[in-house]
């Protein structure tokens, strides 16, 4: 068949050699906190450049895909997500971690990533058409309605206090409107000052909250920061296979929300991750594990964060709008070259798109051997380096990291100060989790809401315009779903107690 | 989210009420300074607000009613923390002005400092010190060089 | 104590030595005047990577080395719809190896609402390139086949017609003004973040029409037409697509882009880029390139600019009042 054959041409040994490099310098920019996959990506753009459109779109598959991976290394070993698509991964992998058992957290990463990514190239291959359209059928008003569920996601996340879970949510919600506003050009919030003008960039923000706290906390005491390993202990693959296999339900469910999440423009790894992580705890039988260290929390998150890379490709090449920020770069890249997204992807250049493809289904199975290689050096060396040289090092990383990002020095001060106020508000119960949520979801949320009002006004009906249509409706039924499961439950384990009260 | 395994927890009733009033101010403070903006830019930011108030005035009357506990934060040096903030704290600042190689070197040596508990011999602080220099040298090398990032030149140096 | 006082000995020596290393490696280095450009230019995208001032950008990378053998380094600086880098850009080196991209309308009519930190007149723009004519478009399945369908359902309800677009105070937005304005007619305008989210808008049904750009209907041109062009020709790669004009609206505009230095820059360095950039805009391979994408060419110098300003100027403040951004 010509689509074997397009893809075979992805064995050739220079589209080989892409796919090997872009991976391993992807895992290694990922992991690192403060560079993240689409900063990853745009770095090396210019360096397609002189390449034919096949070679430049695998390698950075790759680099994307690595990158993506990359960021649970921060996130196991450090409490920081290298990507903001880690961030959930830091529930369950930092808490692994620090009872000794990173190598496996690592390991776990590893195979779910490599599952996740294999899930989601096989979509972009099998049914990019067919979801592209469904993509196309979300509006303004679903978009609002599916961040008003990603909001609700924290009363599942809110470790202790549901309430400090809002408040921590609405306070990342008003951050997220500092700067100027899409609807009214308004500048808002930003007292005069033209750094605020470009408002709070979330990759700093989030650099902050998490990697500052755990700077402080590493600092205050002599103890190291994670147990060394038993020794020879290798990286405990098979130990790992075999909880994939345990959780294998939990991961594929996880790696085709991924892919869902990834198919709408502008929702990325984050989101996917979150919602993947919040279904695996609500039907896991261990769920009050889920936050301690439970392993099916980094299968979820790992597998659903990496179906976004290929699940993103399917609009950003059938409908020519990038599914994910990474995917805009590329995009960019791509009509730079002069080459059209759309249906002469699969008409014209099709042997490119399959050609592609098929490097996308290489690099990301090449991550299982490349990836397992380095997290096992990447373990042993935050494990022995002496707090003295990981705290400058993490620190040095933050701030370069969260300056390359928009080449502004004022967001490594928002940086800084967020992390220095998150680690207080942490300390009286308001993690960083719902802060961070607020922010990526404020935008959805706030557009979705204006955007949506403004089409229910022209149509003569707001009112329909929020509850009419069919697909709101369906995810307003997940938004109930997902704040009356949990009080559901509560009340079914307190009725048992009272019986047994009662007698 | 790590959890803090605690079996010892503290009462919260007064941080609980701290960060509450923190927070009635905050949201306050958003809706006094959303004044000027136009309706529609205006609307989430009060949305938003108003139930950050209601939140926070729960949180408070539950401070009254309930007796809440918090999780007991991990003990640990007080010097060293501040130490650790007030250097980033300076550190991000300096980057304009004393360029990023400059800041960054004296913020890390300071850093290593901080978090060191052992007895500095002069092996050690050769050896970290070329560790680190090494560390950030590379860096530095990866984004200005390679990537072309153009990271802070430092004003002062051209003031000079 | 012995072992204090030699470890602080040390610690004082070792920051000494890193400092003085810094000190000699901060500094930049000397500028050279003599043959310009001797060493790699910085250009600076007050945008995301991905957009249109990037492609364009890109599209010049090529041709700037070609003619000058020295690189263009593209560098992004995002935020606030540009005025994060528009205000930043007269604290960076005048020597004319630092340039940034600029926008109209939005250097014009930032400035004139809510301080975004710069001046247009503080923005020593060298030369304009091109600029993407608004367009108006449609879903090629749309009911509306010409201009004046879609006038005719404007009219009959005020307000249904709904027209996505890219922003606030934007090129689109001040498009869709101009367009009721001229044609008496009144819609709804819903600002999206960015023109790809404007497209999808449209693309998915949410809107009924979407202010674009030429660009965006070449990029498109599978799923969608246009109903007018707001040039003052007819689009090369769009030979059937009636300009305002021909139908009667003076309406002429879009997004311009072009390049400006810090305002320190010398006068000789400045007409030196100016030269270059024009030189690029004559390359018949570049002209293609821009024109398959949906841009239109044009080519503003140094000497010309203040005069293009000023016309631009007074096009976009007449809007601003009526609009309301000035008071």
């Amino acid at each position: 068949m010509d689509t074997l054959s397009f893809m075979a041409a992805a064995l050739s040994p220079i589209n080989l050699m892409l796919a090997i490099v872009g991976v391993a310098a992807g895992i290694l920019i990922g992991a690192l906190p403060g560079l993240s996959a689409t900063m990853a990506v745009a770095v090396l753009v210019p360096v397609t450049f002189g390449m034919p459109p096949e070679a430049a779109l695998i390698m950075l598959g790759a680099i994307y895909t690595g990158a993506i991976y990359g960021g649970s290394y921060a996130a196991i070993l450090v409490n920081t997500p290298g990507t903001p698509s880690a961030i959930a991964t830091t529930f369950d992998g930092f808490p692994m971690a620090k009872r000794g058992d990173g190598d496996l957290a690592v390991t776990l990463s590893t195979l779910s990533s490599m599952i996740g990514g294999l899930v989601g190239a096989v979509a972009l291959l099998t049914l990019a058409p067919l979801l592209a359209q469904i993509a196309l059928k979300f509006g303004p008003v679903e978009y609002f309605w599916l961040a008003i569920f990603g909001l609700t996601l924290i009363s599942a996340l809110s470790e202790g206090s549901t309430l400090k879970g809002f408040i921590g949510a609405g306070l990342g919600l008003l951050l997220s409107t500092v700067g100027v506003s899409v609807i009214g050009a308004d500048i808002r919030y930003a007292f005069g000052s033209q750094f605020l003008l470009g408002g709070v960039e979330t990759i700093s923000a989030l650099i902050g909250l998490y990697c500052i706290p755990v700077l402080i906390d590493l600092v205050a005491t002599p103890s190291a920061h994670l147990e060394p390993p038993e020794e020879g202990r290798g990286i405990r693959f098979g130990e790992g296979l075999s909880l994939m296999w345990r959780g294998k339900f939990n991961a594929l469910r996880s790696a085709i929300i991924g892919t869902a999440v990834a198919i709408l423009p502008g929702a990325g790894g984050s989101i996917a991750s979150l919602v993947s992580y919040s279904e695996a705890r609500r039907t896991s039988p261990r769920s009050d594990q889920f936050g301690k260290g439970e392993p099916d929390g980094v299968i979820a998150t790992e597998t659903a964060n990496n179906a976004t890379v290929g699940g993103g490709f399917i609009p950003t090449f059938v409908l020519g709008i990038p599914g994910t920020p990474p995917d805009a770069v590329i995009l960019g890249a791509l009509l730079v070259q002069g080459f059209r997204t759309g249906p002469e992807m699969f008409t014209t250049n099709v042997g490119v798109t399959y050609t592609f493809i098929g490097g996308l289904f290489i690099a990301t199975l090449l991550m299982l051997p490349i990836g397992l290689l380095i997290g096992r050096y990447a373990f042993k060396s935050i494990v022995s380096i002496p707090k003295a040289l990981l705290v400058p090092s993490i620190a040095f990383m933050t701030i370069i990291g969260t300056y390359a990002i928009r080449n502004n020095p004022f967001d490594v001060v928002v940086m800084v100060v967020l992390g220095v106020v998150g680690w207080v508000l942490s300390r009286y119960g308001v993690k960083p989790s719902p802060i961070v949520l607020g922010l990526i979801l404020g935008p959805i949320a706030e557009q979705g809401f204006v955007q949506g009002y403004l089409m229910g006004n022209a149509s003569g009906s707001v009112m329909g315009a929020f509850f009419g249509r069919p697909l709101s409706l369906a995810i307003i039924a997940l938004v109930l779903l997902s704040v009356l499961f949990p009080l559901w439950r509560a009340w079914r384990t307190r009725s048992p107690k009272e019986t047994a009260n009662g007698h | 989210m790590a959890t803090d395994h605690e079996t010892s927890t503290l009462d919260a009733r007064p941080s609980d009420r701290v960060l509450a009033v923190v927070m009635i101010v905050i949201a306050t403070g958003a809706i006094v300074f959303s004044r000027d903006m136009s309706i529609m830019a205006s609307v989430f930011p009060r949305t938003i607000a108003t139930l950050l108030l209601v939140f926070s005035a729960a949180l408070l009357i539950k401070s009254f009613v309930v007796h809440p506990r918090r999780a007991r934060p991990e003990p640990g040096s007080v010097g060293r923390r501040l130490g650790l903030i007030a250097v980033m704290l300076v550190w991000s600042f300096a980057l304009k002005w004393l360029g990023f190689l400059a800041a960054s070197l004296i913020s890390a040596a300071a850093l290593a400092v901080l978090a060191h508990y052992h007895a500095w011999t002069p092996r050690r602080v050769g050896g970290y010190a070329i560790a680190l220099a090494a560390i950030i040298g590379a860096f530095y090398t990866l984004f200005a060089v390679v990537l072309n990032v153009p990271l802070p030149v430092g004003l002062l140096w051209r003031q000079l | 104590m012995r072992q204090t006082r030699f470890t602080t000995w040390k610690l004082g020596a070792l920051m000494g030595g890193l400092l003085s290393a810094a000190a000699i490696a901060g500094p930049a280095m000397a500028a050279d005047t003599g043959s310009f450009p001797d060493h790699n230019i910085q250009y600076i995208i007050p945008f995301g990577p991905g957009g249109e001032s990037d492609i364009s950008a890109r599209l010049q990378q090529k041709y700037f080395q070609d003619i000058t053998g020295q690189q263009l380094i593209i560098q992004y600086m995002a935020g606030g719809g540009g005025a994060v880098g528009w205000s930043q850009l007269n604290e960076m080196d005048g020597d004319g190896y630092t340039i940034m991209g600029t926008n109209l309308p939005h250097i014009i009519l930032k400035p004139m609402g809510k301080d975004p930190g710069f001046k247009t007149e503080d923005l020593k723009n060298f030369f304009y390139f091109h600029y993407s004519p608004d367009a108006l478009i449609v879903k090629k399945d749309s009911p509306y086949k010409t201009l004046d369908d879609l006038i005719a359902a404007a009219k009959k309800a005020p307000g249904s017609v709904t027209v996505s677009g890219s922003g606030t105070q934007s090129a689109n937005d001040i498009a869709n003004r101009r367009f009721e304005s001229m044609a008496d007619v009144k819609t709804t305008y819903i600002p999206f973040k960015g023109t790809g989210a404007a497209v999808t808008a449209l693309l998915g049904g949410q809107v009924q029409a979407e202010w674009g750009y030429t660009t965006t209907a070449a990029n498109h041109k599978d799923k969608v037409r246009m109903l007018a062009v707001a040039a003052n020709e007819r689009h090369p790669l769009f030979p059937d697509v009636p300009t305002f004009k021909e139908l009667g609206y003076d309406m002429t505009g879009g997004a311009y882009r072009g390049m400006a230095v810090p305002k320190s820059t010398p006068e000789d360095v400045t007409k030196k880029l100016s030269e270059i950039f024009g030189k690029i805009n004559q390359n018949p391979e570049f002209r293609q390139k821009m024109e398959d994408l949906g841009f239109v060419l044009i080519d503003v110098p140094y000497d010309q600019m203040d005069d293009f300003m000023a016309k631009r100027r007074a096009e976009y403040e007449k809007v601003a009042r009526e609009m309301g951004i000035i008071k």
